[in-house]
């Protein structure tokens, strides 16, 4: 079947009212803070199974593509991620809400959103066919040099001291140590806590750093999000969607950077977003203006996370790896509706491959939709009175990673780590760099470890992506300086 | 003045302290377990040490330690500590509203864990009629719409049962 006739059948009855239900539940389980992909699959996926898999699939991938920008709004609005892949979105997202720009910032993240998730989808669509050489093309050293890149974006995304944005740096990768050691079966730093064996939870820290104290600060403020001078007007929504055309070149960066990091098992979105942030930020022309509030810190992440989902289901629907939990919960769903993942998937059941991806995008489409028409009366919330806002907000932020886990375990990190995001923030520690290396010490520990067991040191260099990784890792640390150098040497021979 | 740097340096510690406990922890584990948190935590030891030390009010440690090269640079700064910096006493009155916050929060999640969905409600109630200071009528109807629509939303419609 070709993909213009399953595009057809697509809008058949009943697969639209699937596509909405999919999207609607998606889009609320991703406002949620501490809620996110992996939940609402884990919760469609029993509702699913009576449905042929065909629908089954529009119901689950619409849920999947619809959540990512649930979570942008949150982060956007009150500082809050509504899951871990979304917290690079507060960056610039935020400041621009506090200018009286939420507007801005929701209309950019959601065509930024939908045009990334349909570059994502036509990836998948193009590389399924070549998928295997691709995937295999990336192991232990590639995965050990995309975290090292992620964690040089430390040094770009800090703002004030870069002393303190490397020690907090190094307390995020000491923080990822804790749990089970990747390499011997043996729980380290966890105290005797067995809660502590699977490691700390990003989602909790993400929430206790970032948004428990700046909901603290809104209520004692006694103001409201928005200062009175400053209101959001419709208007800026339109503003938000045209500048996403206006910085193409950040939208693209983005949706390749997503996509690319989408196809790599084991490496998620969450590594997309601060990369393509990071990136996004080294190489513009005033880096100064990130992180007060710069419309190009929300499309940059946005496509990438957006974008990472296509990526992601190359492996799952190639080799039935599945990238990332989420995607683990996805391909047990395919297991369940006798669709084996594979080479017999791509050449017997081409309909589902076809649907998964016209959903994809639909969903998307459809997400930012709703969120464009619903953003006059979302931004509302930057203009209620704190004492409304936040006792409800805290009461999602603790319930949220609770409900999910049913472990008092997840709102006492948030709690801690709000406290410790609190006195980070007063003495200017950079409480970005701590969470980025966060997310990516597991990974890279573990890379780190298996390349040298595998492959010796020599393994680092000696394949082509890893050496080109290295490469760009080198550029982007030493570009600046060696820029720097050519142009006092030119200014000297001038004198 | 005094007193924001006190704080620092107590910050300063806490770090120091945390990365004394990673190295003695990880001296115990064998050598792949133990080489990763080895290699960061005895830099963030070192470069924490000398924070301290670029921290304290000696001249000539600041001279020594200039190329930590703080300068007092915020990242962002709290709206009320702004305000508050011209007066000590607001100053301390802040710190310790931010201290019940956080209790709050502890007795929420502990209220979640003990009796369920219902301790959003009180936690809702309290929140609004002692730290907002509202009227009873105001405080009621906040807190039961917000369990009430959380309630739906995760109890009837997500399923999540605690």
């Amino acid at each position: 079947m070709d993909f213009w006739n399953s595009f057809i059948e697509f809008w058949q009855w009943p697969a639209p009212l699937f596509l909405i239900l999919g999207s609607l539940i998606g889009f609320l389980f991703g406002v949620l803070p501490g809620v996110g992909g992996t939940q609402v699959l884990a919760l469609l996926i029993p509702i699913s199974y009576g449905f042929s898999p065909q629908m089954a699939m529009i119901l689950l991938i619409a849920s999947m593509g619809a959540c990512p920008l649930g979570g942008s709004i949150t982060s956007i609005l009150i500082n809050t991620p509504g899951n871990g892949n979304t917290a690079a979105q507060m960056l610039d997202g935020y400041p621009l809400t506090k200018q009286g720009k939420a507007g801005v910032a929701l209309g950019a993240a959601s065509i930024a959103g939908v045009l990334g998730a349909i570059f994502g989808a036509a990836v998948l669509m193009l590389i399924l066919p070549i998928g295997r050489q691709v995937v295999l093309a990336f192991s232990y050293p590639e995965f050990f040099m995309l975290a090292l890149m992620g964690i040089c974006i430390v040094g770009i995304v800090s703002e004030g001291s870069l002393w303190k944005s490397l020690i907090s740096g190094g307390v995020g990768l000491m923080l990822s140590t804790i749990g089970m050691s990747a390499m011997y079966s043996m729980p380290r730093f966890t105290l005797g806590s067995t809660y502590l064996w699977d490691g700390i939870s990003i989602v909790p820290v993400v929430v206790g750093m970032f948004a428990i104290p700046e909901l603290i600060e809104l209520f004692l403020s006694k103001t409201t999000i928005v200062k009175n001078d400053m209101v959001p007007t419709p208007r800026d929504i339109w503003t938000g969607v045209v500048s996403v055309f206006k910085n193409w070149g950040v939208l693209l960066r983005g949706s390749v950077i997503g996509t690319v990091i989408g196809i790599i098992p084991g490496v998620g979105s969450g590594v997309s977003t601060w990369v393509s942030y990071g990136i996004t930020r080294k190489t513009a022309k005033n880096p100064e203006m990130f992180g007060k509030g710069d419309v190009r810190g929300v499309i940059a992440p946005e496509a990438a996370n957006n974008a990472n989902d296509g990526g992601a289901l190359v492996p799952t629907l190639i080799f039935g790896i599945p990238g990332s939990a989420e995607m683990a919960v996805f391909l047990g769903a395919l297991i369940l509706h006798g669709l084996t993942p594979g080479p017999s998937l791509l050449s017997e059941r081409l309909d589902v491959l076809h649907i998964v991806i016209i959903t994809l995008v639909i969903s998307n489409i459809l997400v930012a939709l709703i969120t464009l028409f619903s953003a006059k009366y979302l931004m509302k919330i930057t203009v209620m009175p704190a004492w409304t806002v936040v006792p409800i907000a805290f009461a999602l932020v603790i319930l949220g990673p609770y409900a999910t886990d049913g472990h008092l375990g997840d709102p006492l990190v948030a709690v801690i780590f709000g406290l410790i995001g609190y006195f980070m923030r007063k003495y200017g520690y950079s409480r970005v760099a701590l969470l980025i290396a966060l997310v990516l010490g597991k990974m890279a520990e573990q890379s780190f470890l298996q390349t040298l067991m595998g492959m010796g040191w020599s393994g680092f260099f000696t394949r082509p992506i890893s050496l080109s990784i290295f490469i760009v890792v080198l550029l982007v640390i030493f570009l600046p300086a060696i820029k720097k150098l050519f142009k006092k040497s030119a200014k000297e021979i001038n004198v | 003045m005094i007193k924001n740097n006190t704080g620092r340096l107590v910050f300063s510690l806490a770090l120091i302290a945390f990365a004394i406990t990673i190295i003695s922890l990880a001296l115990q584990f064998p050598f792949r377990a133990r080489i990763f948190p080895l290699i960061f935590a005895v830099p963030v030891l070192i470069m924490s040490l000398m924070q301290l030390f670029y921290d304290l009010p000696l001249a000539k440690f600041k001279q020594w330690f200039a190329f930590v090269g703080d300068s007092g640079v915020r990242v962002q700064k709290f709206d009320h500590e702004e305000e508050s910096n011209e007066a000590n006493a607001e100053n301390s009155i802040a710190a310790f509203a931010f201290i019940r916050m956080f209790l709050w929060l502890i007795l929420l999640a502990v209220g979640l864990d003990q009796i369920g969905y219902a301790a959003l409600f009180f936690y809702v109630l309290v929140m609004t009629k002692i730290e907002a200071k509202r009227s009873w009528l105001q405080s009621i109807l906040l807190a039961l719409g917000t369990w009430l629509t959380i309630y739906v939303l995760f109890v009837w419609i997500l399923q999540v049962n605690l």
